[in-house]
């Protein structure tokens, strides 16, 4: 059962962070590698766009507020990607706000999860084990 | 009982009666996933309408039956005669603990046994690892598991702790969560559901949403709720209930399990894994929900399927995930899943079915009560009439007015009478809804074929007719399954469909109403009818050579005649036609039989709308009972022989300034006159504006019946009523008062 | 009529807004979808014209004069 082996660790899964800021793209990327997950990034949703296009994500973390494409034009197009897998990759949503209207707006462009800012490293690995199969 | 376990009984045995419909009908269209959805959706209901009262031995059963019809409806177990049997014999079981739900506000003590036995065998259909996804049931022995909360409920513990953790530290008082969704219509029923929640005392949290994404503000419909309102209380459940009393099926009340708390330091410490995944399906619920948007929709789908199998897979729940993963539909695979790591405490999740409730506003009210109004309408009568003797009484001095308000009361009562008894009418649906499964399981049991129509179920009538209906119509059909369709075989033969057709149906003609049934089998052979009353010697044989076909036809109701050549289970021992006859003669009413060989049999009877019922005194006289109508009766009186006078032949006396004659009954009718004795017992009766007292041994009961006009010979014979056939079978006479007035 | 803009644009909910008030909220919204709203002076807001305010994602300019709302919404 490759897929019973797979859930034990989080090392083979792949998560694509999704922040303009430079800074908080290097702090979710030291949490989650720390706790076994393979990180890359992208600075908007263009560039996200190219990254899941070329090669498979188990989730992607993706910021609300990005210049050029964002967060929510961005988990949409994926959604609407003609690549069956690639348009079911999970996507966490992050955003500063936490209204309700917003976490809607996530829903309705296709987030899989909503988490508001700040969020704490624990929090960040949690989420994302839940969110990719994968035991921390 | 309180209220809520009210609302259940009456809830749940809708519920019952709607599932098994649908089972029926789910068995004859076994690949309709219309039927399907239906059976399933009443289940899960009814599952979450016991887990709210608190039953876990039924939740446990009916989840165990959910499981099967969900491997039903995901097509990996046909929905063969076995399963619909099963089911069948899972919602008798209910139906038996709602039962003993209303009478004891328990089930009974073995019910946590049954529940798993009939589970088990529920779960011997299901495919192998299909069953290992049942698992985490809730555990019977546990009075409801209370470990697992509702999410929004730990979000509101969570947001409202601080005022949380002051009420812990003053208040004993359990703390109670509120999910009110009010219907999108309830602006118009005068609802205002934030007035409601305002009442709620010791209000702890509060928070409200859209039930569904709020439209474009172009497109809202002001006046249709699309709100969901969430709360804790730290109140009781009974006084929270009392507010939301007219919007039960709205309202979920739940107690709030001191595991969910927050313990004395509160610590903000998001929610537990198990917790988080639960969410994280909520949310992959909530996403699946967003249908407004075409475009990605097949991506949404995925993704949330993706998630959901992750999460489950991330609490090492592989066997809830597999199952996830091998459903289709993710919608319900997702809720499935849920279900399996909540317990039924837990709200449901929000199915928006008010749209196959009917749009009428009706009001339940119980039978007692109805049936107490009905009474007192009755006595009202008895208290018109002797208001009437008492005006009288006055001696008709030409008050006009004590007249004309007497008149306006008279009008008024029958008016009232009137309308009351109107509220005793009800639709013979009830009755009907009972067929489709007896003619399933009878004709399941003799290996024939028969489809069921009915027609005119809503014909309304009174309700004692209704309730009395059933069991002749159950004689009906089982004669026309047992004996009036022929095998599958014999009607291939005949070059008739295999699958024979009963048809019930319920119609009104003027006054009266019909209740057809049509089977078209075999029909009734004359010849055999004669040979048959010939064996049986009902009648001498010269009479019954005399008979026409349609006459002899009518033997068959003739009491001890049975048409069944061998006494099958069936049909049971000895009951025949003769029982329906009397049966439907008892409430006023006819039956009819016509027949054509190799056609089929109909059997109509013909019944009055509402049933007349009289009250009658029963009277000893001459050593006979007698009925007299109490319409007639003013009152009784006892008298010391010395009061009569006797005035040449006739005897009289005097009652309040007025000659009353005597007449005695037994002498009237021609029986045994008792020697006189110390007393004299009198009934004063009036009519025509005369006034006689009529001589009688003994007063007996007092009865309401459905009186019979005179038959046969005794049909022209002036002084009766009618007949009425009484509790012990004996045939009262009822005698006409005007009519013997001397 | 419980519901009125003023002359800045503002739009006041006063006194008690029954549910009659839910339709003409809505219009003065959709007329002007980012007037501000000032519920100082409401009371007992039906849950209709509240439901409105939120589906227009409205935010009122201060608290509800309604104590229980200014509370618990």
């Amino acid at each position: 059962m490759a897929e019973a082996v797979a859930a034990r660790t989080s090392e083979m899964k792949r998560i694509l962070v999704v922040d303009d800021s430079s800074l908080v793209r290097l702090y979710y990327r030291a949490a989650l590698e720390k706790s076994g997950f393979t990180v890359e990034q992208a600075i908007n949703g263009l560039e996200a766009m190219e990254k899941v296009l070329s090669e498979a994500f188990d989730l992607v973390i993706v910021d609300v507020n990005m210049p050029r494409m964002d967060g929510l034009a961005f988990i949409a197009a994926l959604r609407s990607e003609a690549d069956a897998h690639i348009a079911a990759t999970p996507a966490l949503m992050i955003s500063t706000e936490s209204e309700r209207q917003d976490m809607l707006a996530a829903t309705s462009a296709g987030a899989n999860f909503y988490l508001v800012k700040p969020v704490s490293e624990a929090d960040l690995v949690k989420h994302a084990a839940v969110l990719t199969g994968a035991s921390p | 009982m309180n209220e809520l376990q009210q609302q259940f009984v009456t809830e749940a045995r809708e519920l019952v009666r709607q599932a098994t419909d649908d089972l029926i009908s789910l068995e004859r269209d076994s690949t309709s996933a219309a039927h399907i959805d239906r059976v399933f959706r009443a289940f899960h209901t009814l599952k979450g309408s016991a887990g709210v009262v608190e039953l876990p031995a039924m939740t446990l059963l009916l989840h165990a039956a959910e499981d099967l019809l969900t491997a039903v409806r995901g097509g990996s177990v046909a929905a063969n005669g076995e399963i619909v049997d099963l089911s069948l014999a899972c919602l008798d079981q209910v139906s038996r603990w709602v039962d003993d739900f209303e009478e004891a506000a328990a089930l009974p003590a073995d019910a946590g046994e049954a529940a798993r036995s009939m589970a088990e065998r529920l779960r011997t259909f299901l495919p192998a690892d299909n069953a290992a996804v049942v698992a985490p049931a809730p555990k019977v022995t546990a009075p409801v598991a209370k470990g697992e909360t509702a999410d929004w409920v730990v979000r509101l513990l969570d947001r409202s702790r601080d005022k949380i953790a002051e009420h812990l530290r003053s208040g004993t008082t359990t703390l109670h969560s509120i999910a009110y969704e009010p219907i999108p219509g309830c602006f118009f029923n005068g609802d205002d559901p934030l007035e409601l929640m305002r009442q709620v005392p010791g209000l702890l949290a509060f928070h409200i949403e859209p039930r569904e994404p709020f439209p474009p503000l172009a497109e809202l419909d002001p006046y249709a709720c699309n709100l969901r309102l969430q709360a804790i209380a730290a109140s009781e459940r009974d006084d929270i209930f009392k507010i939301f009393r007219m919007v039960p099926d709205q309202v979920r009340i739940a107690t709030v399990p001191e595991s969910a708390l927050p313990s004395a330091p509160v610590s903000a410490k998001p929610a537990q894994d198990a917790s988080l995944i639960h969410i994280v399906l909520e949310a992959q619920l909530e996403l699946l929900r967003v249908t407004d948007k075409p475009e990605g929709l097949a991506g949404r789908i995925g993704a949330a399927r993706r998630t959901a199998l992750n999460a489950l897979r991330s609490g090492g729940l592989t066997s809830i995930a597999d199952a996830v993963e091998r459903n289709d539909a993710v919608s319900d695979a997702i809720e499935q899943a849920l279900a399996g790591l909540t317990t039924s405490t837990a709200p449901d999740t929000p199915r928006t079915d008010t749209g196959d409730r009917p749009a009428e506003r009706m009001l339940r009210v119980s039978e007692d009560k109805i049936e107490a109004l009905v009474n007192l309408a009755g006595e009202l009568i008895v208290a018109k009439n002797a208001l009437a003797h008492s005006v009288k009484a006055t001696g008709g001095t030409g008050d006009a007015a004590l007249r004309r308000d007497q008149d306006a009361i008279d009008r008024l009562v029958i008016e009232l009478h009137g309308s009351i008894l109107q509220l005793r009418m009800i639709s013979v649906a009830q009755v009907f809804r009972s067929f489709p499964r007896l003619i399933r399981d009878v004709a399941r049991q003799l290996n024939k074929t028969v489809n069921l129509v009915t027609q005119g179920e809503n014909t309304e009538a009174d309700k004692t007719i209704v309730d009395r209906l059933f069991e002749p119509m159950v004689h009906l059909v089982r004669n026309a399954v047992d004996h009036g369709i022929e095998t599958p075989e014999q009607r291939s033969a005949a070059g008739k469909p295999e699958q024979a057709t009963i048809t019930i149906a319920a119609s009104r003609a003027g006054d009266r109403f019909h209740v057809d049934v049509h089977d078209d089998g075999r029909g009734i052979d004359p010849s055999a009818i004669r040979r048959r009353a010939a064996d049986k010697q009902l009648l001498p044989a010269d009479e019954l050579a005399a008979l026409t076909d349609e006459h002899v036809i009518d033997l068959i109701f003739a009491a001890g005649f049975s048409t069944a050549e061998t006494i099958s289970d069936v049909s049971g021992r000895g009951i025949g036609m003769d029982v329906v006859r009397t049966a439907v003669e008892r409430m006023g009413g006819r039956v009819t039989l016509a027949s054509k060989v190799g056609a089929g049999t109909s059997v109509r009877l013909d019944m009055p709308m509402t049933i007349s019922m009289s009250r009658i005194m029963v009277v000893q006289a001459g050593g006979q009972s007698f009925g007299i109508s109490m319409d007639a009766v003013s009152e009784t009186v006892r008298l010391s022989p010395d009061r009569i006078n006797r005035i040449k032949n006739n005897e009289g006396f005097v009652l309040r300034d007025q000659v009353v004659p005597v007449v005695s009954l037994a002498e009237l009718m021609r029986l045994p006159v008792n020697p006189a004795a110390a007393s004299r017992l009198f009934l004063i009766a009036e009519s025509g504006g005369r006034t006689a007292a009529f001589e009688i041994d003994a007063i007996g009961e007092r009865l309401e019946v459905v009186l019979k006009p005179m038959q046969g010979l005794l049909s022209g014979a002036r002084g009766y009523a009618g007949t009425t056939l009484l509790g012990n079978g004996q045939v009262l006479l009822v005698l006409d008062v005007k009519e013997i007035m001397p | 009529m419980t519901i009125r803009r003023a002359d800045d644009g503002t739009i006041h909910l006063e006194g008690a807004c029954p549910v009659e008030d839910a339709e003409p909220l809505l219009q003065l919204l959709l007329a002007s979808p980012k007037s501000p709203v000032d519920w100082s002076q409401c009371q007992k807001p039906h849950t209709a014209v509240v439901q409105v305010l939120m589906a227009a994602g409205a935010v009122p300019t201060g608290p509800c004069g309604d104590g229980w709302i200014a509370k618990w919404l």
